[in-house]
């Protein structure tokens, strides 16, 4: 093991400890804190009392005035009081890195034990790692906010994340084939309105709005598909295009103004089975599968890899490069289409803002997963445990009151990090070379 | 005479694998060393810990008596080091000069570089050269030659002292080959010391002085080149012996396989007509340029023709793509096997099976288990050493990288095999199971071109040999007595055109 990584993993270690020490002396300590507290309560309360008289211009009780000593605190009080206010902190912080520090010192020797099979290279590690990160993080917002493991909490959280969950499976296809699909919110929000109007305005039956709703959004998947592949457009620049044109229509559409109250056959589909959201996870589900299934068993699939790993390469092999990029941008329109049904069915109401930003969280979930953003490597399991990573930082971060803005702040440090493991690890493979 | 570099008892390991053992090298002033080796034998790693690309775990490098401490490329250009790798370092869209210049270009103040003396300073070391080479054109002007020459001179004006050139010849032309061993002698003269790795074992020689021959990552012999043959050479570098260099076999020809008339592709393929039988091979000949691998190309429907016909067995056959070619049976083994070869980041048997795909696919799904059976049973059979069928491609040496290339048209039994470069960068050993592999495709009746610019290779493989020149074929002839490599060489520079 390198010097410079055991230096890394023993300060952890020692912070760890040094931040459990302090949790621990704290909470030995809740005794004196609570007397302080009521102590500055009482000082407060007499001040109020104080106020108050003189607001109301009556004469102060003197007996009040000589109770009223000002709470002066010793520094070793001062300090308690200071650090109790991030006593939860300090847990969560203290065991990460213990748990940093003890994985990283294990971790050479478990892969010594299983016999350290020279270049096994799979993605298995890298899936391991991430799956580890998310349990960690699990526990770390259990510690501090014990809401979060109930039932209830967890299935808010999959509803919460269904819409990025089924574009996320969509978006693994772009990125694997070396693309990006920036339009995927619009997309949403375009198709969401669109779905509103039939049955509302049109008073189209819920089941050929769906069917319809699908086709469109996978006929804006074709486009994207179409301009990459037969006018050779830069993925970024044609999807950032789309992006615009899209939300420009939604708003264009309505004129700004959102659409309420749908049938309830289309509500029906995020409706909860006895506090199941049964329909929507059901729906995930298949979605999943479908797309963990394409990827591995058909040829589509592997021609994706090949693609985004090698595009001479593939069409020396036959492939029909044209063909695999518009399945790839049609897939991902599609996963559009079963969002937008999600979203719309769950707020119950169309809004040409709707999933705006998506396309960040679902790059996110599928860069964290472990895809390169260079294209052809990459795993739908990856994703999976990126689209929960996301979901739950982003339900931690509200039930611990963290508002939008640090929020937004909070997932774009996460994509830049995921990237820079993802940049980092590909210079380890080929240094290794 | 003193040693001027010596790498004394040099350790590296990499995960699982002890990639230097205790490998000695030393070099003199004015030496040209050769570093010889199959793929895989250490000659890179070695070359990268004098680089600074690596660092080594144990051992110790001394410079001039003195022990040096490299840690980084820039470490190493200081000490005077420098690499010429086979893949040229060199930025396209600039020009000579920056190139030559480039990290340390000539001010005329903290702000304001100095062209024109850059210009002057890199036409002085150019001309120094003797090459015809302005300082000012772009890089991606110049050919393959002149480019090495823009390293050549990069080199000197960092004022290397030590020069590591990693198979400079291999796509050379003999004439520029010439040239560049013209400079290397220059350089000697000079007091550069020199090491020279390369596959092509003539060349060696013909240019070097003594040799280091490494073997799994270990030293195996430092002889004096003189003293050896190239079959002692060999010898040591497989640690077995050859008995033939080039196991030609000859099988009854059969039926004409392939017919090719008048095509013309680009500017580089000019009315070429040429015709295969089952069970031939075909070699085409010719220098860098001649347009042989635009011919391939235009084949396989990689590249538009303008015109011309092919034929598959007498019945004419209409190639606008790739996918056209494999359907009618081609099979096209690139020269380039990172840029066209092989997906590097998909593994082993991915690769191998990409072009056939479809023979696995049932109602849409993938058989995997059977995709895997038969991935398998071609690493057993071409003898692809690769941990699993799961192994990254890039993982791989040269030499099994050009199996999987192979494996994957000898999966999609092509008919027509074309070959380009089929033993380019690859081991002595390994070259042999690649001829091995062309012997079993004619002995199972199928039609072989191979285009090569090695002419031992083309001589020793080929029933018949085209070769090319300026688009055109300048000859087509049976592989017998009669035909030699000047006769190539001959036809290869204009033949008859010559005289006319």
């Amino acid at each position: 093991m390198k010097k410079k990584l055991k230096i890394l993993l023993i300060v952890c270690l020692v912070l760890g400890v040094a931040l459990m020490a302090l949790w621990g002396y704290v909470r030995s300590n809740e005794g004196t804190i609570a007397a302080i507290n009521e102590r500055i309560s009482a000082y407060n309360q007499i001040e109020a009392q104080v106020e108050m008289a003189r607001v109301l211009g009556q004469e102060v009780d003197p007996t009040l005035l000589e109770q009223a000593e000002e709470v002066v605190l010793t520094g070793s009080e001062e300090m308690l009081v200071t650090l109790n206010g991030y006593t939860s902190a300090f847990l969560v912080v203290g065991i990460d890195l213990l748990l940093i520090g003890v994985l990283g010192f294990a971790y050479p020797a478990i892969k010594k034990s299983h016999g350290g099979k020279k270049g096994k290279v799979s993605s298995a590690n890298n899936i391991v790692g991430i799956l580890i990160a998310l349990v960690v993080l699990c526990l770390d917002l259990q510690l501090a906010q014990p809401v979060f493991l109930t039932g209830s909490n967890l299935l808010n959280v999959l509803q919460q994340i269904s819409t990025n969950f089924v574009i996320a499976i969509g978006m693994t296809f772009v990125i694997i084939s070396g693309g990006i699909d920036l339009s995927v919110g619009s997309n949403i929000a375009l198709t969401g309105l669109l779905m509103a109007i039939m049955m509302k305005n049109w008073g189209v039956a819920v089941l050929p709005t769906l069917v319809i709703s699908l086709i469109f959004a996978g006929l804006i998947g074709l486009i994207n598909g179409a301009l990459i592949a037969f006018l050779n457009l830069p993925p970024f620049i044609a999807t950032l295009g789309m992006m615009s044109i899209a939300r420009g229509a939604a708003y264009t559409v309505t004129g700004g103004a959102p659409i309420y109250t749908m049938p309830s056959g289309f509500t029906a589909i995020s409706s909860r089975v006895g506090n199941v959201p049964l329909y929507t996870i059901l729906i995930m589900l298949a979605v999943f599968l479908l797309g963990w299934y394409c990827l591995r068993y058909t040829r589509v699939g592997r021609f994706t890899y090949a693609i985004g790993g090698n595009e001479n390469c593939a069409k020396l092999s036959g492939i029909n490069l044209n063909k695999v990029k518009c399945f790839v941008y049609v897939i991902s329109g599609l996963c559009c289409g079963v969002a937008a049904i999600l979203l719309t069915s769950r707020l119950d109401s169309a809004v040409p803002t709707n999933a705006d930003g998506q396309e960040m969280d679902a790059i996110a979930a599928v860069v964290i997963g472990g895809t390169s953003m260079k294209g052809g490597e990459g795993s739908m399991v990856g994703t999976l445990i990126g689209i929960f990573i996301i979901g739950v930082i982003a339900n931690g971060l509200n039930l611990l009151g963290v508002a939008q803005g640090p929020q937004r702040m909070v997932k774009g440090l996460i994509i830049v990090i995921a990237v820079i493991i993802d940049v980092l690890r590909r210079r380890a493979a080929e240094s290794a070379n | 005479m003193a040693e001027f570099l010596e790498m004394r008892d040099i350790v590296k390991r990499f995960p699982g694998v002890l990639a230097l053992n205790h490998v000695h090298l030393s070099v003199r002033k004015g030496e040209v060393h050769a570093l010889l080796g199959e793929n895989g034998a250490g000659k890179s790693t070695l070359m990268k810990i004098l680089s600074g690309a690596y660092h080594k775990d144990e051992g110790e490098i001394l410079i001039d008596g003195q022990a040096v401490d490299i840690r980084s490329s820039a470490d190493a250009q200081r000490l005077g080091i420098s690499i010429i790798y086979q893949e040229l370092n060199l930025t396209e869209q600039l020009t000579v000069a920056e190139n030559i210049f480039m990290g340390r270009p000539i001010m005329k103040n903290a702000l304001m570089v100095d062209w024109s003396a850059m210009f002057r300073e890199a036409q002085k070391l150019l001309d120094e050269l003797g090459v015809e080479i302005n300082a000012r054109s772009l890089i991606r002007d110049l050919g393959v030659a002149h480019k090495q020459m823009v390293e050549v001179a990069k080199a000197l004006s960092i004022n290397a002292r030590i020069l590591v050139m990693d198979e400079p010849t291999a796509p050379l032309t003999n004439r520029e080959i010439d040239t560049l061993f013209g400079i290397i002698r220059m350089l000697k003269e000079r007091g550069v010391a020199i090491i020279y790795i390369s596959h092509r074992l003539e060349e060696v020689k013909e240019i070097c002085d003594r040799a280091t021959i490494m073997r799994d990552g270990k030293n195996i012999t430092a002889v004096d080149v003189g003293d050896v043959t190239i079959d002692e050479i060999i010898h040591h570098m497989v640690g077995r012996e050859l008995k033939e260099k080039f196991p030609k076999i000859h099988v009854p020809l059969g039926e004409e396989l392939l017919r090719v008339e008048k095509i013309n592709a680009g500017k580089q393929v000019k009315d070429v007509s040429f015709s295969v039988r089952a069970g031939e091979i075909l070699g085409i000949a010719g220098l860098v340029g001649a347009g042989r691998t635009e011919t391939a190309r235009a084949i396989f429907g990689m590249d538009k023709k303008q015109s011309g016909e092919i034929y598959l067995a007498g019945k004419r056959v209409e190639i606008r793509r790739p996918l056209d070619a494999i359907k009618a049976g081609f099979g096209f083994a690139t020269e380039d096997r990172k840029d066209e070869g092989l997906v590097l980041t998909m593994n082993v048997g991915h690769n191998i099976t990409l072009a056939t795909l479809s023979d696995f696919t049932r109602l849409g799904k993938l058989n995997l288990r059977r995709e895997r059976q038969t991935v398998q049973d071609y690493i057993r059979r071409l003898n692809i050493k690769t941990p699993s069928h799961l192994q990254l491609a890039r993982n791989l040496s040269g030499g099994n990288q050009q199996k999987v290339v192979l494996a994957k048209w000898l999966l999609s039994r092509s008919k027509v095999i074309i070959f380009d470069e089929p033993t380019r960068g690859i081991d002595v050993g390994a070259k042999i199971e690649v001829y091995n592999i062309i012997n079993e495709l004619i002995r199972q009746g199928a039609a072989v071109v191979m285009i090569s610019s090695e002419l031992p290779e083309i001589l020793g493989m080929s029933d018949r040999v085209a070769v090319m020149h300026q688009g055109t074929i300048t000859g087509i002839f049976d592989n017998d007595e009669t035909l030699t490599q000047e006769k190539i060489l001959y036809y290869a520079t204009g033949g008859d055109r010559h005289t006319a």
